[in-house]
């Protein structure tokens, strides 16, 4: 099957494949809508979804400036509270590069394919220096080597590699000078650090290389259905796929995951709905 | 991408220096998009980093050919530029800079986030607000729908916050125009009064409507310097198409903003301005011709054959002057006439010259068939006809309502009875559709037994009773497979009725997931149900998070005011998905307006009922006004017939301009004799189009369809 026009891989459409074939044809390459549960307690879910936003949000308006004192959250906020003075205290400012940009995204193309990855915060010295942070929020904090193996601690060095020119005095940002942190809400001392190399990337460019061909090649229909069903159970297409009833406890499924906080967004902003009143 | 042709002249505007301001002007069809999405390229080509060229228009349709830009394979690597409207960006800087904001802005608890409105919850706000006044006596003069009553208020305050004068002055302004009977006057101090309840409403819960947003970006946001130096250390280049399409105010605050910017293109529709009922001014987004550095017309139509362009210059002279114009005999290669005596005649004939140019390889995404408005029964007619022809087909009215959607009604049937609580009950039509659409394969007969026996209206608390109660004669003629199935619904329900109750959104959700999309259900393969479903249950989702605060602190459930709001018809649920009518190769049926809107062209227009008053007239707005309530509008000038005159006569000349303009084969002109109300069709495109005809060399030849 060729691919959409304008068709742009992420590291979440590349999990969704490394996890499911199928599931990646429903979502990213017909953009099925199938608004079954994805786990549950919903509620529960999108709460701490919505929180997440919130702090994501409340760090990029730190990064651009914002008086820290204007930024506190209102008391009744617990946990966001509590995470923004983790993050405060931490230290984590220290001991990355000074100069910063919030919620940067980059874009290559790359063997004929679109690659695309949204950074929370990218820190940096130019000719020196590079570290990707993301911020998570989810109630685990897993361990090193599943971050370490992670698609998203491969993919997003990948494509700094790639995109990050501009940002470098257009000179090509080398392997060694970039390095991922993942920084835990919940487990503020514990932070992961990754470090991208040389060798790291030449393995991925045969990784990715053979992934994107391998999706590329494969006919309509051929997007098989995972053979380990415990996945379906933290899937919207579960029905669709004849693969069970009910959801799965979103808190087992973070516990499989970089958690939630890679999920859609609940808030799909609906910005100037206003302006078409009419019609 | 395909790579598009491009004139020399294209090419060189493109590759004009990376410095200064150039306004480029033209009519559509003219390239101008074209020739800035080759800006665009070219500025990456040359270095220019994407995130500093900021792409700007006024709409989101009128954007897509920037997003597909913006994700070229052919883009060099880097950052991405954001396409946005000024209004998204708006609502960007709100929630980005609302700590500096939010107090100085009036709010009551700046110290908690901002909740943005959608329309539906404006609306809603606004319902909640005003249905106590209409109880006491407000807007009895006028016999108006209580939603449209809703949105005109609604439009008032967006109309003032776009053209930057204080909401206070709604009714002062519309007052001093009216000449009319002096009731009216009294319902313009209520529309006022409801204006700034809401307003104030907003204040104290830090909701944001879109006129606040609007105020607060133009007289907060921009003069803030830390913001400003945001904006203006974020984006170097300014690409802004269709200026014409937008409200003044942020085309005010682009005049500003422009020597800021190291190049910026400002792009104009010739012959554009079909927003100016939602209050863009087209005048002031010329004006901004005179503040940049150069400025160039791209004169060639790309799209027109000279029959077509014929045809637009002989109608828009008729539509003017019916009695002394001149006709181009070229037109008559450009027209054909569908004539038959009642409009259902009509309707069959259309769809049938649809199904022959198809036949004939013309591609059904260049059909399009336009009307002023699009009924339901029409929409529906010409869907099932087209659909039956083996055409595809897709309608393009995004103010349908989600009550028209048998899925959704399905599924807020089925709410209703697993919430008996909310005292909403379930009449036995709806239960009989609502078995139809959940329980696949069944026809209508044994939906209405099954409905009929199971289901008592009188004890519609009680919900279903179960089908193994029913006589075995009577089991065997529904069908005990649908017996079977009926029972897991009738379960299900049972089962989530002992449980704790849920949100709607999350019930609706859940009943989807595990029951109507399984095997045996309607919900399983049928896409479309599942699309509407998916809508409905964001609608309901948004809904929460925005009133349930609101609701809760008074022990109102969600779900039933929900409810409510849909049988109300509050809700209007427009989605990008229903505006985005590009992608798929289908017949489009679209309101002409919307057409314009959607940033297509096609080769052959059919236009519906040309003797309708719809082409012509304004819609009925007793509580609002888009001209007096515009900045063109001088202070205390009274509206007259002739002003209401010379406004019809500009919109359809407008329209008829900007309908042609998009054509490139041919227009079908469509009318009967004997209209739908039963009158014989005396519009003024109708009037225009006779005259034409009558006045040809040889009126016979005119292709009759
Ligand atoms: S339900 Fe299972 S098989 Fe189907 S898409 Fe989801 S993960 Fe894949």
């Amino acid at each position: 099957m060729s691919l959409p026009a304008n068709f742009q891989f992420s590291q979440s459409n590349l999990h969704d494949y490394i996890d499911c074939a199928r599931r990646f044809e429903l979502r990213s390459l017909l953009q099925m809508q199938w608004p079954a549960p994805r786990s549950e307690p919903i509620l529960e879910q999108e709460h701490h979804i919505l929180m997440g936003e919130r702090f994501h949000h409340l760090l990029h308006q730190y990064f651009i400036g914002i008086p820290k004192e204007l930024l506190a959250p209102s008391r009744e906020e617990e946990q966001l509270n509590a995470w923004w003075e983790n993050f405060n205290r931490s230290g984590l400012l220290d001991s990355i590069p000074k100069r910063v940009l919030p919620e940067k995204t980059l874009a290559a193309s790359w063997e004929g394919q679109r690659l695309i990855a949204k950074i929370d915060l990218l820190a940096f010295i130019p000719g020196e220096h590079f570290v990707i942070l993301d911020w998570k929020t989810s109630i685990n904090r897993p361990p090193s080597r599943f971050l370490t193996d992670h698609i998203q601690s491969r993919f997003y060095p990948f494509v700094l590699v790639l995109a990050g020119r501009s940002l470098n005095n257009r000179k090509a940002v080398l392997p060694e000078q970039i390095e991922m942190i993942y920084w835990f809400a919940n487990f503020p001392d514990q932070i992961e650090r990754i470090r991208y190399s040389q060798e790291k990337y030449t393995r991925d460019e045969e990784f990715f290389s053979n992934l994107m061909h391998e999706i590329s090649r494969l006919p309509a229909g051929q997007f098989l259905a995972t053979a380990d069903e415990r996945k379906c159970r933290y899937c919207n297409f579960r029905s669709f796929c004849e693969r069970g009833e009910t959801a799965g406890n979103w808190r087992e499924m973070e516990a499989e995951s970089l958690g939630v906080d890679d999920l859609e967004s609940f808030q799909s902003i609906q910005f100037d709905q206003i302006a078409e009143i009419t019609f | 991408m395909e790579t598009p042709v491009l004139s020399a002249e294209q090419n060189e505007l493109i590759k004009m220096p990376l410095s200064g301001s150039l306004f480029l002007e033209g009519t559509a069809g003219s390239g101008k998009t074209t020739t800035a999405l080759g800006r665009y390229l070219y500025m990456l080509q040359e270095g220019v980093p994407p995130e500093s060229i900021l792409l700007l228009a006024p709409q989101r349709t009128l954007l897509q050919p920037y997003v597909q830009a913006t994700q070229w394979v052919e883009a060099p690597p880097g950052s991405v530029a954001v396409p946005a409207t000024v209004g998204g960006l708006a609502r960007r800087l709100t929630a980005l800079f609302w700590p500096l904001i939010a107090a100085q802005a009036g709010f009551k608890k700046p110290e908690q986030p901002p909740i943005f409105l959608t329309l539906e919850t404006a609306q809603y706000y606004m319902a909640r607000l005003v249905r106590p006044l209409i109880e006491k006596g407000y807007f009895n003069t006028i016999t108006i729908d209580r939603n449209r009553l809703y949105s005109q208020i609604i439009d008032n305050l967006n109309k003032a916050a776009g053209a930057g004068f204080p909401h206070t002055q709604i009714a002062d302004r519309l007052k001093s125009a009216w000449v009319g009977e002096p009731v009216q006057q009294h319902i313009y101090e209520e529309a006022q009064e409801c204006a700034n309840l809401f307003r104030t409403y907003c204040l104290e819960n830090n909701l944001l409507d879109f006129s606040l947003q609007v105020e607060i970006f133009t007289q907060l946001l921009w003069p803030d310097p830390l913001c400003q130096r945001y904006l203006i250390e974020e984006h170097r280049h300014l690409i802004y198409d269709n200026i014409e399409e937008d409200i003044p105010v942020f085309q005010d605050i682009i005049r500003k903003w422009l020597p800021g910017f190291d190049s910026a293109w400002l792009i104009y529709n010739l012959g554009g301005g079909y927003r100016t009922f939602l209050g863009a001014d087209r005048m002031n987004g010329y004006a901004l011709r005179e503040v940049c550095g150069s400025r160039t017309t791209l004169e060639t139509s790309w799209i027109a054959l000279p029959s077509v362009a014929a045809l637009r210059d002989s109608l828009l002279e008729s539509i003017v002057t019916p009695e002394a114009s001149h006709p181009n005999p070229l037109l008559m290669d450009a027209v054909k006439v569908v004539y038959r005596n009642f409009y259902p005649e009509v309707i069959e004939a259309v769809c049938q010259e649809v199904f022959s140019l198809v036949e004939k390889q013309v591609s059904p995404g260049e059909i399009v068939i336009l009307a002023p408005f699009i009924s339901d029964s029409l929409r529906f007619a010409v869907m099932s006809r087209l659909q039956s022809l083996g055409v595809p087909v897709q309608s393009h009215r995004p103010s349908r309502s989600l009550r028209d959607e048998p899925a959704v009604n399905c599924l807020l049937t089925l709410a209703k009875i697993a919430h008996p609580d909310w005292e909403i009950s379930a009449a036995l039509p709806e239960i009989r559709q609502a078995l139809m659409v959940c329980i696949q394969d069944l026809d209508l007969v044994r939906a209405d037994l099954l409905a009929r026996i199971c289901f008592r209206p009188s004890r519609w608390r009680e919900g279903f009773s179960s089908f193994d109660r029913i006589q075995l004669e009577m089991q065997e003629r529904i069908g005990f497979w649908v017996g079977e199935r009926f029972e897991r619904i009738r379960r299900w329900l049972e089962e989530y009725q002992v449980g704790e109750q849920q949100e709607l959104d999350i019930f609706l959700s859940r009943i989807f997931g595990e029951l109507l999309s399984q095997p045996g259900f309607g919900f399983h393969t049928n896409l479309d149900s599942a699309a509407v479903t998916a809508r409905l249950i964001e609608s309901v989702q948004k809904f929460r998070q925005v009133v349930g605060v609101t609701l809760s602190a008074e022990s109102r459930a969600i779900g039933r005011e929900y409810i409510h709001m849909v049988e109300d018809g509050v809700v209007a649920a427009q989605y990008l998905q229903s505006w985005d009518t590009t992608t798929s190769d289908a017949v489009l049926i679209a309101p002409a307006y919307t057409f314009l809107m959607s940033n297509r062209n096609a080769a052959y227009q059919f236009w519906l009922d040309i003797g309708s008053l719809g082409w012509w007239e304004r819609l009925y707005q007793p509580l609002t006004h888009p001209v007096v309530l515009s900045r063109r509008w001088p202070s205390g000038n009274v509206w007259t017939d002739i002003d209401e005159q010379n406004e019809n006569m500009e919109s359809l000349t407008r329209l008829v301009s900007g309908l042609t303009t998009r054509c490139s084969q041919g227009i079908y002109l469509c009318t009967s004799r004997i209209d739908q109300q039963g009158d014989e069709p005396r519009g003024k495109l109708l009037r225009a189009i006779q005259s034409i005809l009558r006045r040809l060399p040889n009126p016979t030849e005119v292709a009759l369809v």
